[in-house]
């Protein structure tokens, strides 16, 4: 699994423990093409990912099995996500969910979240997003206390949001700093430049004003780390994109 | 005004007219009764007057006689008798006034000498009579005017009020509410055929209103799936190993247009439920933060373009609308303002509780201002862009009653949004 580095620490390094070593992700998602597509993506990440394709299989399989984080479409056939999410609730169980609607209206992201959820995505997203949310809601709800990813000679205080390389600090922008983690949580995946357009700037910047802005970024990111010694692991791609390649 | 009172004020001028007329005429008719009545008397007195002249003429003496109420008078004057009544203003010496009498004047012939009869009656008393008379009869159709008037309002209001509470519920018809309103049965039939005919009309928009809603939200769930699986498709496709740059020029194409047509959804979707009204809760807005908020959002493509921006606004003005639409509004303001600008170029914001003026340089118009505002119309090169910016500002303004006005002077482009 390649998620293991050089100094056979887990990419998700704590001082607390861990019950199981591969991450378990259950998708509620009635479009079998895109529960697919979904959980292919996870399991090329190393996770193990199973799929329910509507309220009542959903809800049978939160009974049987423990997960670490809960994809969950609202609109479901058989039932109302959001009762699926009280479902779960009222379980106490501890994986996290993040939603993934349609709707992208205020009240229904605010009722999500104070349903319990841990995260709202609004369809179409992108794969690359999906998996970065997924990974921030397992750190957040299995990790307490110090929370670093490690990579090689890269250490990243997720807390201080602070970069290391050999354990000497890079001074990154905010921006910079955001990307670096995109990159990182999709590595050695391709990352296209809409998603993160869309990841660094939302909706709100029409994505080819961006391209200017990811390309620059891009570079500083690259010239600060390499002014460190760091290796150059981002790898541009043909101008659709970014991998950070280890 | 109001149809009572209309009616009232149309029955009162009639009253009014009937009142003076009837006056007029009742005085003339009163006072040509009573005159002849007073004629017939003096046509007595003067054959009483004739008869004694008769008697007292065999004497041959007789040349005046002259008392308040008659004259007698030898004349020269021939002719055949002619009666001439006349009312005159005539000495009274018993009152030591003018007063008016009822005269006739005549000549007659008394054993073969003409005499002058004037014979006087004083009017004083009929002329009294008259007058009450007519005061007691315009009073009375005062009155009767008067009752008239007041039955026809309380009639009017009686038979009006079927009517009012149909306007009423007809006012307070809110078709968000989504209750559909009954409009109820009257027993005039007028009344009753419009209560039907609104009766169908509500329904019938009500069930358009509810369907074109559930569209809207439908189609919002219909579409964004669909997009959702071809870009985790398209993503997938680019994990594939042993792609060409031409297989990847493919799939960035696919992406590319997809992010397009799921911008443009997202932003039709947001028209139509802002013209459904689906945005109607309000509250209290710092529009100062937003702008901020929006500055800072865009403060790298600032930074790019080199932009100067001059903001004169305190940091307390609040506007009430909707938050959300709220935050689209400045958030697109601003963003034209940033995208659509030139290099070293510069954005003015004036806001006040009254306006927001932002103006920012920029190219010069291709086409019209006011038709930039219709749905898909652009000036720009932005190939991403969808169009439909100035359409949602448009719409958003529409909907809050905000006057929007964009002006364009010059390659400066002045956006004009007044809140009252």
């Amino acid at each position: 699994m390649k998620t293991y580095c050089k100094s056979g620490t887990n990419l998700f390094n704590s001082s607390s423990k861990q019950s199981r070593v591969f991450m378990k992700i259950l998708v509620i998602e009635d479009e079998k093409s895109l529960s697919r597509a979904i959980s292919e993506y996870f399991r090329k990440e190393g996770y193990i990912c199973e799929m329910a394709a509507d309220y009542r299989s959903g809800l049978d399989k939160i009974d049987l099995y423990d997960y670490d984080c809960v994809v969950l479409d609202l609109n479901l056939p058989g039932g109302n996500g959001l009762d699926l999410l009280k479902q779960l609730k009222k379980k106490k169980l501890t994986a996290g969910v993040i939603i993934l609607s349609a709707n992208d209206t205020l009240e229904d992201k605010l009722t999500g979240l104070e349903l319990g959820s841990d995260d709202y995505l609004t369809k179409p997203f992108h794969l690359s997003e999906l998996n970065a949310r997924v990974k921030a809601i397992i750190r957040r709800k299995k990790f307490e206390g110090n929370q670093e990813i490690i990579l090689r000679e890269l250490r990243i205080d997720l807390d201080d949001k602070q970069v290391f390389v050999n354990d000497q600090p890079v001074v990154l922008t905010k921006r910079e700093y955001e990307l670096l983690l995109y990159l990182i949580s999709s590595k050695n995946r391709i990352v296209t430049k809409n998603s993160i357009s869309e990841h660094l700037w939302g909706d709100y910047m029409d994505e080819a004003d961006s391209y200017d802005f990811i390309y620059s970024h891009v570079k500083n990111l690259r010239k600060k780390l390499l002014q460190k010694n760091c290796e150059d692991y981002i790898k541009t791609i043909y101008g659709i994109g970014y991998k950070f390649k280890v | 005004m109001k149809l009572l009172n209309k009616t009232t004020l149309y029955y009162l001028f009639f009253a009014v007219l009937v009142i003076i007329l009837s006056s007029i005429i009742q005085y003339y008719l009163v006072k040509s009764k009573v005159e002849k009545r007073v004629d017939k008397i003096l046509v007595k007195e003067k054959k009483l007057l004739i008869t004694q002249l008769e008697d007292s003429d065999s004497s041959g003496h007789f040349n005046l006689y002259k008392t308040e109420e008659s004259e007698i008078a030898r004349t020269e004057l021939t002719g055949g008798p002619h009666d001439v009544f006349e009312t005159i203003l005539h000495f009274d010496s018993i009152e030591q006034e003018i007063m008016p009498y009822r005269a006739l004047h005549s000549i007659v012939e008394v054993n073969g000498s003409f005499y002058e009869i004037i014979i006087r009656k004083p009017l004083i008393e009929a002329q009294a009579f008259i007058k009450n008379i007519i005061v007691i009869v315009t009073i009375t159709i005062t009155l009767l005017l008067i009752a008239f008037i007041f039955l026809n309002r309380w009639i009017s209001r009686k038979l009006w009020s079927p009517f009012l509470e149909i306007l009423n519920k007809l006012k307070n018809y809110d078709i968000e509410k989504g209750d559909l309103v009954k409009f109820g049965r009257s027993d005039v039939r007028e009344f009753d055929d419009l209560s039907q005919a609104l009766n169908q009309v509500t329904r019938k928009i009500y069930h358009d209103y509810k369907n074109q809603k559930e569209f809207v939200e439908n189609a919002s769930h219909e579409l964004q799936t669909p997009l959702a699986i071809i870009r985790a498709n398209a993503e997938m496709l680019l994990q594939a190993e042993n792609l060409h740059e031409k297989e990847y020029k493919n799939i960035q194409a696919i992406i590319d247009t997809l992010s397009k047509l799921s911008r443009l959804n997202h932003e039709l979707i947001l028209l139509s439920k802002i013209e459904y009204n689906q945005f109607a809760e309000k509250k209290v807005n710092n529009f100062s933060n937003l702008l901020d908020g929006s500055f800072n959002k865009f403060e790298e493509l600032i930074k790019l373009r080199n932009l100067s921006i001059e903001k004169h606004y305190s940091n307390d003005i609040f506007i009430e609308m909707n938050e959300t639409l709220a935050e689209i509004l400045i958030t697109n303001l601003v963003k034209n303002a940033v995208v659509h600008n030139v290099n070293l170029g510069f954005i003015e914001v004036k806001l006040d509780e009254s306006e927001l003026i932002i103006a920012n340089s920029g190219h010069a118009l291709g086409v019209e201002p006011e038709k930039l505002f219709e749905r898909f119309q652009k000036s720009s090169r932005s190939k991403s862009s969808t169009g439909l910016g100035l359409a949602i500002i448009k719409q958003i303004c529409l909907v809050n009653n905000f006057n929007l006005q964009y002006t364009c002077h010059n390659s400066t482009h002045i956006v004009q949004v007044s809140f009252q």
